[in-house]
Parts: C-alpha cells; structure tokens; sequence
C-alpha cells in the first residue's frame, strides 16, 4: 500500500525528480567552488594591479625632486582607485590633486564624473571623493548640482564635503547652507563638520577668513544653521563671531541649545571671557556646567563664581567647577583645599574628588 | 485506519517539505538580495588612509566603550589594548569586572598602573551595588569598575550609567576590534540623525594571526568545530543581517559589537536581565520607539569588523546554541504584542513573525522532520531511497548557501587572502550540514523546552597570544 505524497506522485517520478534535484545541486556546488577559485585570481591579479598603481603616485608624491608626473591611464578603474587613495593620503600632507598633466586631467575628470553617475551608491561615492580630491575649483557648480539632485544621504554627504572644500565666499557658503538644510537626515554633527571643512579651506587659503565671518555673522537668530555655523567658526578660531556670540548669550529668547552653543564657543575662542562668568549664573544647569568647563580666568570674579559653583545643586556643575579650579593652579587650589571643610557636603566631595585625581595624576 | 495514517502522512510530509521549501526560497532570496545591497556599498568601503581622510576633520561624537568581563582573565587584556589602539577621536574605555572569580580585575590594575577613584555612580538603571573603580595612569580615558556578579546585562547596566559620552559601544571581553571599526560605525551617526543603534559584522578570529593584539594575518580556523562557525558567521551577517536591516526589521546587534544612543538606552531602562540580553535590548528599542511614535532608525554596517573567538570544542558550542534559543524564545515572549501586530509596521508584520516561524520554530520543524522520516522509514510508510534523496537534496541545498555566503564574502570584501583558507571554510563550513546542524537542532530544541533556566554555561577561552 502506498503512504504520504506517494499516493499522490508516483514514487519512481518522485524518485527521478529528487535525483535530477540533487545532481543539479550537486553540480551547482562543484560549480560554486570552481567560481570560487576564478573570483579569488581575479580579485588578486585587480590588487596587484592597484597597487603597482598607487606606489608610482606615491614615489611621485615623496620625491624630493619634483618627479615628473606618473602617466596615468584613468580609463582602468584599478589606476581611478589608486589614485584616491594616494590623494587621500597626501592631500592631508598639503599636496594639491595636480599629478598629472592637463590633457590626462581632463580624461580623469571625465571618467570619474561617469562615476559619478553609477548606479552602485559606493562607487558615486568614491568618484565624489576623487574628484573632491583634486581640488579643481571649477568643479565647484558640478557638486553643487550633484548634491542637489542625489537621493542618497551617504552620496550627498560625499559632495557636500567635496564643495565644502572648494568654497571661497560667502555665496558659496550660502549655497552650501541651503544644501545642507535641504536634507535634513543628515547630523548636526555633520553639518558642523562640513562647514568646519569649508571655514579650514577658506583660512587656510588665507582669502577667507572675512567671508567666512560676514557668513556666520549675516545668519539669523532664528537659523537652523546657526548652532552648527557658530560651532565651527569656533574650530576655526574666527574671533570676529564674538559679539554676535555674546548677542545670543544676551538674547532671553534664544533656545537652550543655540545658547548652550554659544557658550562652548566662547569658551573655545576666549576662555577668560566675563560672558562665561556670567553663565556660571544662568538659570539652565547645562549652561552653568559648560560655562564651568570653559572657564580659564584668574580674576576674582571668576574664582568666586567657581567657588560658588562648586555647592551647586548639580553633579555636572560641582564637578566642571572643581575641574576648573585645579586646571586653574596654586589660587583654584587654595579654593578647593579651603572648601574641603565646607559645611556643604557636596562641595566637599568635589574638592576632595578634584584633589585626589591631582594626586593620582601626580600633579 | 489505513486511509487515516495515509492522510496524516501526506498533511505531514507536505507540511514538512513546504517549510523545507519556504525557508530554502527565504533564504535565497535574503542572500541574492544582501548581495545587491553590500556590492552596491563595496567601493565605499574604503581602506583605513581614505576613510581617515574623509573623517578627518568630522566632528564625530564621542564615545563610552563598555566591556563587561566574568573570569575573563585569557583574553581580557588583548581585548582591552586593541581597544585602546582603536582610532576614535574622543573616547572612554570602561572595564565592568561582574564579580570575577579569577585574577581579571587584578590583572588589569597591573598592566594599566589602575589607581583607586572616586566615581559618583547615579542609579538610573538596575544593577548590583559598585564595590571600586580604578582609573589608569598609563591610559587615562581607561576606567575599572569592580561590582557585585549580577550577570552580562547587569554589568552593562552600571556601565551605562557610568559612561560620559552620547554613544555607548558594547563589546565582549573575548574579542580584537580592527583599529578603523568604530570609526567606521560612529560616523552613521553623523548621516543619519535618526539613527539609535547600529551593529558591525563579527567574524572568526580562532585560526588568524594576531601581533601586538592586531589581527596581521587573516586564515581560516584549524577544527571543523571552528570552520563551521566561519562559515555561518559569515552567512548570517553577510546576508541575513544586511537584508534584514534593508527591510527595516533588523532585530538583533550582537553583543560583540554595537554602538546605541546612550539616552535611548536609559530610555529604554537597559538591558534586561535575560541570557539573550542583546536581541532584547534591540527589540525594546524597535517597541520604545514605535510606541512613543519616535523618528528611529536601526543600522547595520557590513564593513567594521570585531573579531571573536568562537567555541573551539562541540560541548561549548552546543551550549553556547542553547543559551541563544533561550534567549530568542524570551526576548519574543517578553515583547510578543509585536507578533503580527501592525502598530508596529514592517517589524510586526514580517521581522518578527520570521523570528518566530524561522529562528524559534525552525529546531522544533526540524527535528519533527527528521524524527517523522526516520520513524516512517523503519515502519515502511515512506521509501527508504525517497527518504535519503531528500535528505542529500536537504543537505546539497545547505551546503550550496554555505558555499554561496563565502564566494560572496570572497567577491566583495575577500577578507580571507588566501585562496586555500577560502576553500577551507567553504569546504568544512558545508559540513556543518553532515551531523553538526542535527546535532544544533537537537541542542536547540532543548534549549526551548529550557525557557526558566538562566544559566550561561561554561565556554573555553583560550589567550589570545602574538602570532597565533
């Protein structure tokens, strides 16, 4: 008698069936093997391809006597690569994309802004860096366009930092603000990064440090970019922010965060700035235990106002304000060894927590 | 009689082959679908001088990186060092000893000149009580926190509670993270700022070259305890996870290696005190975030990689699977108003009912199959060739998408250098089809019956020394 599906398929086709089934699988695995040899050659052979390439570009990059520049051949993806990667070695040493001469250049640009239009995300990305690389001005509007049109946030990401870098005015800035607000996926973390990049390139030029003050300056209270902008030009140490800085500090209707903000700026730009002892009294604890991590002032005013910090009803506060007054030398020590017999005793723990660490540290 | 026994086997038999068949097509599908999705990505991966470019000047958030170690003693101080030698601009390294019982703690105070501190602990989270913290001279950002042994999810607790920073990264005391691997999953931060955990790909270390607590030397493992593992690490984050993660269902970041939002956790109240306390956590996440109508994402990244060691002899790792299935059963019981619950969208719907029909389910289906066939065969219900046909078409089956996941591996990130070391995992890793996957089922189906035990089980670890 016959049980189960054999009852509804004859055993011996549902023999033969497993059997074909299996042989295919059989022969799909020996086939899989085989395709794993092949791909490992062709991977290794593209390797060594790449790099043969990149140790020319980098014996022309380490040459003391200005070698003259390696010949190229950007049709083969392999050299494209190879080149990245040599440039993002030696772009961060100071050395500028020309490596090759303008007729190779522009086969390059051409090839890799074909890239560009890849349907593979990573390989949009990695051209957007090569090309961002060679730091060619004129490709300013290229990036401009692509950023505006691509949906990726990670590619978008790669082109703003690429325009970031050749941003040399305040309406390119302005421009690289609308892009970024544009995509509001994106960190601020992020934007800050992009805008530092963008500030660096324009001092570091030296054409740019004006424009890029009248950007952040010319910015409105109520900008959504103007935490990211003024934290960056903080990085960058554009003193000349300090009054619209000290603006927002005195603004009661700013939020908490752009406040926040702009006291973590002051205290990178000016450490001893009266804005931050002034903070030391705001009615937000975050912005008291910031302006307390900021503060380097041996005035009076400043000393008090840690002293007084340091019974504050917040951990955060008491511990920034101890912090403060060590880094501060022999005068916060005098105050933290005077608050150990505090009849508050979380100023004690403070003082004792701060001093201990000093000892520890071996100061 | 006759005619009712015939019925039951064929509702039986065409039960077991359409599970049989569903699974094998989801599993093809998932993989066809994860090779498109990391091949589309692959140029983006970049080596360790451009990514350092493009991060360079990134203002990257800074970072609390939690290691929880129990008798961790072997592996405890590589971990820590590579760890240490990590690029990350702005990081904190926090140890949590939970009550070991051997020489841990000690050890690091030794090796990392560890000096007493005081450390306010606030008590957000639940944990056993902090007994010291030691703070190290040679690495300042190093932390040392002795507590009271309350289990894996308890030390992550008082760590959460103790890092500084807006990121928390979990990793496992047995494991070597590549110097570019947080810098490499921190930045999906600065993308996306939906984003509230993210998990990297953990691979094999058991047979690699290690010098100076660096893998130098990437080879595949020596046992075919170890390949098998290979090669299933290698199937499960290459494909499962990627996929899962593009369908926005990803409901597990290894414990090894992920990095969470710190105010997600606290809002979430940590972890919980389960053996699966990594799918439990994410799965919270998922639930917290839904439930609050919260914009969330959760992530997954291919390319950073942390090593571990994987269990080198058959009895650990057949505990080690057990505690995994009594995980994934409590973390699906605990959060089950997800189950087809559509509040909760593409995960309800489809991310967890594949975790319970697939992974929960999967042991029980399994071992019914095998056991139903072997049964029908002694009893002469089903043809004994029938019977060992499907069974070598079962096995072909596996072993095609074992070989698959590593010539896809080899043809996007080829980690394994050397061709001989790809074939062995490729090879061996197949042969957990032969024996090891019926042994794991049986293991497995234990394990569900097991749901109250909370024990961990004991795994061998071995020192992860220079050249190994």
């Amino acid at each position: 008698m016959k049980y189960g599906i054999a009852r509804l398929i004859d055993p011996a086709d549902l023999m033969a069936a497993l059997y074909a089934f299996a042989v295919a699988m059989a022969l799909g695995l020996v086939l899989l093997f085989v395709a794993l040899v092949v791909q490992k050659l062709i991977v290794e052979r593209s390797r060594r391809l790449e790099e043969a390439a990149y140790e020319r570009l980098v014996a022309h990059f380490t040459s003391d006597i200005g070698a003259e520049a390696p010949q190229l051949e950007p049709e083969q993806a392999t050299e494209r690569r190879a080149l990245s990667r040599a440039l993002a070695r030696f772009n961060r040493r100071g050395h500028s994309g020309a490596v090759t001469n303008d007729s190779a250049q522009d086969g390059l640009i051409r090839y890799l802004q074909r890239d560009t239009r890849h349907s593979h995300w990573g390989r949009r990305t990695a051209a957007l860096e090569a090309l961002g690389r060679l730091q060619i001005d004129s490709l300013l509007p290229f990036f401009k366009d692509f950023a505006a049109q691509e949906p990726d946030r990670r590619v978008f990401a790669a082109a703003l930092s690429a325009a970031a870098r050749l941003c040399r005015t305040t309406e390119d800035l302005r421009d690289l603000a609308a892009l970024l607000i544009s995509k509001h996926a994106l960190s601020r973390s992020f934007n800050e990064s992009v805008l530092f990049l963008a500030f660096d390139t324009m001092c570091q030029a030296g054409t740019g440090n004006d424009a890029a003050v009248a950007f952040v300056n010319g910015l409105p209270l109520k900008h959504e970019l103007l935490a990211d902008a003024i934290a960056a030009a903080s990085r960058c140490n554009l003193r000349d922010t300090l009054p619209l800085l000290e603006r927002i500090c005195a603004d009661p209707y700013t939020s908490l965060t752009l406040r926040l903000t702009a006291i973590r700026a002051v205290g990178r730009l000016q450490p001893d700035h009266p804005l931050l002892e002034t903070a030391l009294r705001d009615t937000s604890w975050e912005a008291r235990a910031v302006a307390a991590g900021h503060l380097q002032s041996h005035r009076a005013g400043a000393i008090e106002g840690l002293r007084h910090a340091l019974r504050d009803t917040n951990f955060h506060v008491r511990r920034n304000s101890a912090d403060a007054l060590l880094r501060m030398g022999e005068p916060g020590i005098a105050v933290l060894k005077q608050m150990l017999e505090s009849d508050d005793r979380f100023a004690r723990d403070a003082s004792r927590s701060a001093l201990d660490q000093k000892e520890h540290d071996g100061g | 009689m006759a005619d009712s026994i015939a019925t039951f086997l064929i509702v039986f038999q065409l039960f077991v082959l359409g599970y049989f068949a569903l699974i094998n097509i989801i599993y093809l599908l998932v993989m066809v679908y994860a090779f498109r999705t990391v091949n589309s990505g692959t140029a983006a991966s970049v080596d360790v001088e451009q990514l350092g470019a493009r991060l360079g000047d990134a203002h990257l958030r800074p970072l609390s990186v939690l290691i929880p170690a129990f008798n961790e003693s072997a592996t405890i101080l590589s971990t820590t060092e590579s760890v240490l030698a990590a690029r990350y601009p702005g990081i904190e390294v926090l140890i949590i000893d939970d009550g070991s019982r051997d020489d841990t703690l000690q050890q690091l105070i030794t090796h990392f000149d560890a000096v007493p501190v005081d450390v306010t602990v606030r008590r957000v989270l639940e944990h056993k009580p902090v007994l010291g913290t030691w703070r190290s001279r040679t690495h300042p950002n190093l932390t040392l926190v002795s507590k009271e042994n309350g289990g894996k999810a308890d030390a992550l607790n008082t760590g959460i509670e103790m890092a500084r920073y807006p990121l928390v990264c979990t990793i496992d005391a047995d494991s070597l993270l590549e110097p570019d691997a947080l810098l490499r999953l921190g930045q999906q931060f600065s993308y996306d700022r939906k984003l509230v955990a993210v998990g990297g790909t953990v691979r094999v270390l058991n047979g690699c070259r290690v010098k100076d607590n660096r893998i130098v030397d990437v080879r595949a493992p020596r046992s075919i305890v170890e390949c098998v593992q290979a090669a299933e690490y290698t199937r499960s984050f290459l494909s499962g996870r990627v996929a899962w993660h593009t369908f926005r269902s990803l409901l597990i970041i290894s414990g090894a290696f992920g990095i969470f939002r710190k105010d997600i956790l606290l809002a979430v109240g940590g972890y919980r005190k389960t053996v699966g306390e990594d799918m439990d956590l994410v799965v919270r996440i998922h639930r917290h975030c839904v439930d609050n109508k919260i914009p969330y994402e959760v992530g997954f990244v291919p390319e950073p990689v942390c090593w571990t060691q994987v269990p080198t002899d058959l009895r650990s790792l057949l505990e080690q699977r057990n505690r995994w299935q009594r995980g994934l059963f409590d973390s699906l019981w605990h959060n089950r108003v997800m189950f087809l619950n559509p509040k909760y969208g593409v995960i309800g719907m489809l991310g967890f009912p594949y975790f319970v029909f697939v992974e929960l389910l999967g042991p029980v289906v399994e071992f019914i199959g095998y056991a139903g066939f072997v049964f029908f065969v002694l009893l002469g219900w089903v043809s004994g060739p029938i019977a060992a046909l499907f069974f070598t078409v079962a096995v072909l089956l596996g072993m095609g998408l074992n070989a698959a996941a590593v010539l896809i591996d080899n043809l996007i990130l080829h980690r394994y250098p050397r061709i001989l070391d790809a074939l062995r995992i490729a090879l061996f890793g197949s042969l957990e089809f032969l024996g090891f996957r019926q042994l794991i089922t049986v293991e497995r189906l234990i394990g569900t019956f097991q749901i109250t035990k909370t024990r961990w089980g004991q795994i061998r670890r071995h020192a992860i020394r220079s050249g190994d």
